[in-house]
């Protein structure tokens, strides 16, 4: 539906007004200042006229008729306050009001309220029915919000979030006539429901029936940018007395639109914990002591100058901004001279850039978010979308509404209830099942030839390598019938424009380029690239691990991939920054480790990392770290690989300092300083500048951000165009070449970034996974995250969201569980070849037999003491997915 | 609506209260979206257009003239109709009927329940409801 603004001209109260084609009176009247007064309606959702208060007498209907169902035409004659209407609507509204508690004042929505803001319109002065509803029970179940039945006005704004908006569907109407009420399923507890807490149903309740139990209003609001997942949800935070109070989605935002979801909205109590770091700390004799900057600083400045550049390795962080990364990757080169700098990329997507840089020319996600909506086909692969980028996910489940959407994952996650398909391919075995459809597509000619010769190169040998997924064979690999794989092959070429997503579940193997390869190949085939609603959607896992890499923060190339063996990009740097620089690209981030028990490496400058517990086979990581001469960990936690440490560096949030994150769709994006630096905490710019400074460097005053993003600018082609004062209003996308670029949607919309500007196809092999179950490890183990945590050291500070998800489970198919004589909640062993943790056993058929999995969020129970030492080959990728554990049943 | 004609019945009701019963029910017929709303009013407002003086019966003189609202009637024997002959004592559920063979029998109001027992079996019609 395409709506013509400024066509059609009609009359409201005698007041000439024009509205465009497809627009309600009442979205008129709002656009004209005319209140209509009204309770269920919200512009995010479908009116349903269901309250009866926004009923006007139009010239020539029959009967009043409600404004927000009613569409506008020419020459309309409006009237929306005429005696009858005033007295229909004071009708409704006092039968409302009979049933309604008066305790206002104490009510969290107060002077906030839609049904006070009616009553006052319509100026009632008594209520001339008697209370009939008796007092229901409140449900204050859930740790975040309480639900007031009696406050409840039947409005349906609820109802329509969870199901229409959200796709969730845990809250519906019950009996009828006067009994009805919204509620769950069986009337349980909202916690015990299918409810994920994201809260869409409390920010459109019109009266205070859902409200935040936090109830304090904010004295000042700041916009910023969501620091969890790599989605990039613009937040508005309510702040008071260097406290956040409530969060908000921002509607302005062009890739969530106001949604949030429940960590989002829920989880940033972290921000003020009592746990914040406050001061630097230096260990004494094994013992960690509060300490002045200068005094810590000075140690760092000092111990940093006694080693030699290939003696250093510094981790750079994903969670930190734009122009933090960059200020540490210029540390590491300018002022230690090392390349050694890498982050947390190398644990996820680093398979995405080496994978998609191969194929496409450019490491990044192809298409924006807003994609989603028109695409044909989504395919989902290896993402556990509605878990892990939870407001992306509610995209995903918007389009399935409408186009085909197929799911390959080993495991029966959310998103497979809204599938046409789910492919349950064994896990590691990815390469085989997109080979697969790739023959099936070039047996039955379903590939866009003319896309292929236009676009790409090596098609011959990609066809010869797909012919060697005959798909007996791929069915015996993976173990899906190949019917599943001819239909899904077919709906994905035949649907187009077609989408496919993917996250770790791809990436986390020993083949994870490969996988991306695959990905990007199949895309390639079907021409679903550089097209809107067309691409390849790598679901990047933090906040800015897409700007970490951006910046600059990985062994091989500075800020915007520019390689640090290219003379003439070495070349520019060292003007700049007025130094010599290392000519050869440094070491991994999961090299770093063995390279300390071998005593090559001495000295490690961690910035938000937690590697203890977040590197796969984390007993080596924790002796090397032991090991280590000297360690510097900056973080806003004492995580538990800073226990580790020599210096410890309190570094303030996200909330406390300006900056950029990148999202998934390469969208630079501001946060803001919402609150002053918790205690003696500061930005971790700041800090990394000061340890530069105190070496000696130059080039390190800056007195704001801003002047960083310049400097970025200056050296970068691809961010050329950025500045803060652009970015105040709103994100760009890179590639932004120049100041007056409006940004790229959309990549490889003319031609590829590779060298010939044409895509590769190249030919793949299966692989196996490093580990596969045997008789000793029977059981294949795969990792991920779950909706309600984030990584570590976070959300477990959230309490409300450690009521939601308390411990560590590990899940097993009730056949599985019958095997080993496990009941649900049992205590059991999981032991891998390399280490062996506690946990409870979580019963459930979403899970294949012989499949297990775990997720990594708690130091009590650290699930990656069990994962692999086996990377990819490439990207260096630790294979976090696929792990041979055995489970046993402690007495 | 129901809540409001059943304070008629018994003999709570106000003026206002049978103007905002027409209020409401207006209201319900002009702002339902369903047809059950929209017609449902109606035989109340029928009702109120052709026995309003039922309404006001009710609500100023508090009685029912059809001797049907219980909170509103009285059921009494007639002296000289009755003829004692016992059989309204016998059936009456509730024991509140006194009187000897062959003399008027009386009903003690206060434990009444009005249900109308006596009067039905009463062969003589002597029982009266006002």
């Amino acid at each position: 539906m395409t709506t013509q603004v400024g066509t059609i001209e009609l009359t409201i109260d005698g007041k000439k007004v024009i509205g465009g084609h497809g627009d309600t009176v009442l979205e008129v009247a709002r656009r004209h200042d005319i209140y209509i007064p009204t309770l269920c309606y919200h512009e995010s959702l479908v009116p349903e006229g269901r309250c009866r208060l926004c009923l006007v007498e139009v010239d020539g209907f029959r009967a009043p008729t409600t404004a927000c169902t009613t569409k506008i035409t020419g020459g309309m004659e409006v009237k929306t306050d005429t005696p009858m209407l005033q007295q229909v609507r004071r009708v409704t509204a006092e039968l409302l009001l009979a049933d309604h508690p008066s305790d206002c004042l104490i009510c969290a929505q107060n002077t906030v309220c839609d049904l006070q803001k009616v009553a006052a319109y319509l100026g009632l002065d008594r209520i001339r029915f008697r209370k009939l509803a008796e007092a229901r029970p409140i449900d204050d179940s859930n740790p975040f919000f309480v639900r007031d039945p009696n406050k409840c006005v039947l409005c349906g704004r609820c109802v329509q979030t969870c199901w229409g908006l959200q796709g969730v569907g845990a809250i519906d109407f019950l009996a009828r006539g006067h009994a009805t009420e919204v509620g769950t399923f069986a009337r349980q507890p909202i916690y015990e429901s299918t409810c994920e807490s994201c809260g869409e149903c409390l920010v459109r309740c019109p009266t205070g029936a859902i409200a935040r139990r936090d109830r304090r209003q904010a004295a000042t609001t700041v916009k910023t940018t969501c620091p969890y997942c790599g989605t990039g949800c613009g937040m508005i935070l309510g702040v008071r007395g260097g406290q956040i109070v409530w969060v908000d989605g921002d509607p302005d935002s062009p890739v969530n639109r106001g949604r949030l979801c429940v960590k989002g909205r829920f989880g940033q109590g972290f921000v003020n914990s009592a746990d914040r770091l406050t001061a630097p700390l230096i260990k004494r004799d094994g013992k960690f002591e509060k300490a002045s900057w200068d005094e810590a600083l000075d140690l760092v400045a000092s111990k940093f100058k006694q080693y030699q550049p290939h003696e250093i390795a510094v981790v750079g962080s994903s969670r930190a901004t734009n122009e933090e990364c960059y200020l540490v990757q210029k540390l590491a080169r300018a002022v230690f001279g090392t390349n050694n700098v890498d982050n947390c990329a190398r644990l996820c997507h680093a398979p995405t850039v080496s994978g998609l840089s191969k194929t496409f020319g450019t490491g990044g996600g192809t298409n924006p978010l807003s994609d989603i909506a028109g695409t044909g086909c989504l395919f989902v692969i290896g993402s556990n979308t509605t878990s892990a980028h939870p407001v992306a996910g509610v995209q995903v489940r918007d389009a399935a509404e409408h186009a085909k959407l197929i799911v390959a994952d080993p495991r029966r996650i959310e998103l497979t209830k809204h599938a046409d398909l789910w492919l349950q391919h064994r896990p590691g075995t990815d390469v085989a099942l997109l080979m697969g459809m790739a023959r099936v597509i070039l047996e039955e000619g379903l590939h866009d030839a003319e896309f292929i010769a236009a676009r790409c190169e090596g098609f011959e040998e990609y066809r010869k390598a797909a012919e060697q997924f005959d798909l007996e064979t791929v069915e015996r690999i993976t173990g899906v019938p190949k019917e599943k794989v001819i239909q899904a092959a077919r709906m994905y070429a035949t649907n187009g424009p077609a989408i496919i997503m993917y996250s770790l579940g791809i990436t986390e193997h020993t083949h994870g380029t490969d996988n991306v390869t695959a990905i990007a190949s199949l895309a390639m085939l079907t021409g679903n690239v550089g097209k809107p609603s067309a691409g390849v959607m790598p679901m990047r896992g933090q906040n800015n691990v897409q700007g970490a890499c951006d910046m600059g923060c990985i062994p091989g190339a500075y800020q915007g991939y520019q390689p640090v063996t290219n003379p003439e990009a070495r070349a520019k740097h060292e003007a700049h920054w007025g130094v010599r620089l290392p000519d050869q690209p440094g070491l991994y981030l999961v090299d770093y480790f063995p390279k300390i028990l071998e005593g090559e490496i001495k000295a490690l400058y961690i910035v938000g990392l937690d590697p203890a517990y977040s590197l796969s086979n984390v007993t080596l990581v924790q002796e090397a770290l032991r090991q280590a001469e000297f360690v510097v960990f900056q973080d806003i936690f004492l995580t538990g690989s800073a226990e580790f440490a020599h210096v410890v560096l309190p570094a303030a949030s996200y909330a406390e300092k300006w900056g950029t994150f990148t999202n998934l769709e390469r969208r630079v994006q501001l946060i803001r300083e919402a609150i002053p630096p918790v205690g003696d905490s500061r930005p971790d710019w700041w800090i990394t500048a000061e340890i530069a400074k105190r070496m000696g460097a130059t080039g390190f005053d800056y007195t704001h951000p801003s002047e960083i993003m310049d400097e970025i600018a200056e050296l970068t082609p691809s961010f050329a165009g950025l500045s803060f004062a652009r970015l105040e209003a709103g994100g760009i996308q890179w590639p932004c070449p120049a100041p007056d670029h409006p940004g790229t949607e959309r990549l490889h919309v003319e031609k590829f970034n590779t060298p010939s500007g044409k895509g590769q196809l190249p030919a793949l092999a299966y692989r196996p996974p490093a580990e596969e179950p045997d008789a000793e490890y029977p059981i294949l183990l795969i990792t991920g995250r779950s909706l309600y945590h984030f990584h570590l050291a976070m959300t477990v500070r959230v309490p409300g969201l450690m009521d939601l998800h308390p411990e560590e489970v590990v899940w097993i198919h009730p056949k599985d569980a019958e095997k080993l004589g496990l009941a649900e909640g049992d205590p059991v062993m999981v032991s891998s070849r390399r280490g062996a943790l506690e946990v409870k056993a979580f019963v459930t058929e979403d899970m294949a037999p012989g499949q297990a999995f775990m997720t990594f969020h708690f130091y009590e129970s650290p699930t990656n003491v069990l994962t692999q030492q086996a990377f990819d080959p490439v990207s260096k990728t630790p294979e976090y997915k696929v792990t041979a554990v055995r489970i046993e049943k402690v007495a | 609506m129901l809540a409001i004609l059943e304070d008629f019945c018994a003999g709570k009701g106000t003026p206002e209260d049978l103007d905002l019963l027409v209020e409401l029910a207006e209201a319900v017929k002009l702002g339902s979206l369903c047809g059950l709303g929209q017609t449902a009013p109606n035989p109340v407002l029928s009702t109120v257009r052709y026995f309003r003086e039922e309404y006001d019966a009710h609500i100023v003189e508090k009685r029912c003239p059809a001797g049907v609202c219980k909170e509103l009637i009285q059921y009494t024997i007639l002296d000289g109709v009755c003829t004692g002959c016992g059989r309204c004592k016998r059936e009456c559920p509730v024991q509140c009927i006194a009187g000897e063979p062959k003399a008027t029998h009386v009903i003690d109001q206060a434990p009444c329940i009005k249900c109308g027992t006596c009067r039905e079996v009463c062969k003589f019609d002597a029982v009266e409801v006002r």
